[in-house]
């Protein structure tokens, strides 16, 4: 497909839930103008606005490869909406006054706001790293993408599901068994 | 055959939110009770937010990898490129009123006056159809020259409008036309009024001198206030007094070359140089006389007396006061 070629909505969403990253990229290039305008309006600079532009699109991946994701308007517009979502709350954080925007359909996932926070990088990427590639790959397909066992014994040539399945628990039993070697007990109660 | 606890898969879904209602509230019980379930089910949350961190980023990554990269200017560059900006606009704008208020036609015309002022002057001094045209000096052309590399430079720059002063002249005459005139073309916009030569004539002026060197004191009127009183007996009288009773004797006869011009501004005055003489403002030329008394030139004309001193620049006509030389003349 060529890249000057403009896709729909449905096309893009078959794209992201086919695993297709390529999908951000066109959408970055759709939404990129709009959010920076807004972000460089509500005192933002360069530099925020490729932070945040890179969130949403991240967050859009997670939401649109769901099956259950309903697209109630653009895409772009949910893009540009879940932006301005991102940047209301880091505006709030750091106690400036911003217009209220309502974040589109479920609220933030997980890894926007707690893990960078709460986790120690220099541990985390030690963990993931003794873990391997596959290991985080297929892992990440799973928690992050949600996609089943099948699609992701597809995706990574493995015989089938239930090889995909006990992959991904010798990975988690590893990537545990590392957590638990790094903090303490009473880092988790 | 998998390995996982059943357990394994409740935590997943717990944390995933996957549960119904009934099975939460289950989970839930079940987790108040098991300490061990309580830290296994702590531990994969941490997993879990590692593995989605490290995905996200991965995700990021790729936008990052993949996005044409926006330059992006600090506060100081954005200086720089504005304040570049507006100089050259400065400059550019400057340049513009410049060409308007000062457009090169208004040059071209300015130097075309000066073109025509001179040539009207050379043709006059090559004689033909009454033209003028005085010699360019070093002190026309140079101002002040500081060096001796740029005395010669003048030098030459004189000496290259001689020729060309002369070429013109030339080529007038070849056309039988005056040069001034060729000058003229009918295509220039400005017509610059000269000075129109009435008429151009040879007098025939007798020259005499004084049988006495005591007269030489009355030449220039500027002697006679500086020269002595002569006492003779009880009557003090001027030098120029004392002439009147000394003979006169004719020495030669000069010639003139005496040119009539009339001045655009009514310009009353005139130039005697060499042995040209040109008038200005003379209204009736066939009424004039010139004698020559002592080397002095004096013309007579309407029975006033001037004295026409030899200087090459423009006079005005002074009246002869002087009651000796009157008294000769007349």
């Amino acid at each position: 497909m060529s890249e000057k070629t403009l896709l729909t909505d449905q096309e893009l969403l078959d794209m992201i839930r086919h695993g297709k990253q390529s999908a951000l990229i066109r959408l970055h290039k759709q939404c990129y103008d709009g959010i920076r305008n807004h972000i460089l309006r509500n005192n933002g600079s360069e530099i925020d606005v490729d932070d945040v532009i890179q969130d949403a699109l991240v967050i859009t991946w997670q939401k649109a490869i769901k099956p259950d994701f309903v697209l109630s308007a653009k895409l772009s517009t949910y893009v540009h909406s879940v932006a301005k979502f991102i940047w209301m709350n880091k505006m709030r954080k750091e106690g400036k006054e911003i217009m209220f925007e309502e974040m589109p359909e479920g609220g933030m996932p997980m890894w926007t706001e707690r893990n960078q926070s709460s986790m120690d990088m220099k541990i985390v990427r030690a963990c993931l790293d003794e873990i391997g590639e596959t290991c985080k790959t297929l892992l990440g397909l799973f928690y992050f993408d949600g996609y089943g066992m099948d699609k992701i014994a597809q995706m990574m040539d493995l015989a089938n599901a239930d090889t995909a399945k006990s992959k991904k628990y010798q990975c988690l039993k590893k990537l545990e068994t590392i957590i638990k070697s790094r903090y303490r007990k009473e880092d988790f109660i | 055959m998998s390995e996982e606890p059943i357990h394994t898969d409740d935590i997943d879904k717990y944390l995933m939110g996957q549960m119904g209602v009934f099975e939460q509230g289950l989970f839930e019980h079940k987790l108040a009770q098991d300490d061990e379930l309580k830290l296994e089910l702590a531990i994969r949350k941490k997993a879990m937010e590692m593995i989605e961190w490290q995905r996200a980023n991965q995700l990021k990554e790729y936008i990052k990898r993949n996005t044409p990269h926006k330059r992006v200017l600090t506060f100081w560059q954005q200086v720089a490129v504005y304040s570049s900006v507006a100089c050259l606009l400065f400059f550019v704008l400057s340049w513009a009123m410049l060409t308007l208020y000062f457009p090169e036609n208004n040059l071209a015309i300015n130097q075309n006056k000066t073109t025509q002022e001179n040539k009207t002057d050379i043709t006059d001094s090559n004689g033909n159809n009454g033209y003028t045209a005085p010699e360019i000096t070093n002190d026309q052309i140079v101002q002040s020259p500081n060096t001796p590399s740029q005395v010669q430079d003048s030098a030459a720059t004189v000496e290259s409008m001689n020729n060309e002063v002369k070429s013109d002249i030339a080529s007038a005459q070849e056309q039988d036309v005056p040069p001034a005139a060729a000058s003229y073309n009918a295509s220039d916009e400005y017509v610059i009024k000269s000075d129109a030569l009435v008429l151009d004539t040879v007098f025939y002026a007798a020259s005499f001198i004084l049988n006495t060197d005591r007269a030489i004191a009355s030449r220039a009127p500027e002697a006679e206030s500086k020269a002595k009183p002569i006492v003779k007996g009880n009557k003090t009288t001027s030098v120029a007094e004392d002439t009147a009773a000394i003979p006169m004797v004719k020495n030669a006869t000069l010639t003139l070359k005496v040119e009539f011009w009339q001045s655009p501004i009514n310009y009353r005055g005139y130039k005697f140089n060499g042995m040209r003489v040109q008038l200005y403002g003379i209204q009736n030329p066939q009424k004039v006389k010139f004698k020559v008394i002592n080397d002095e030139l004096y013309m007579l004309n309407q029975g006033q007396v001037f004295h026409i001193i030899k200087e090459d620049r423009y006079n005005s006509y002074w009246p002869e006061t002087d009651k000796a030389v009157l008294k000769m003349l007349k």
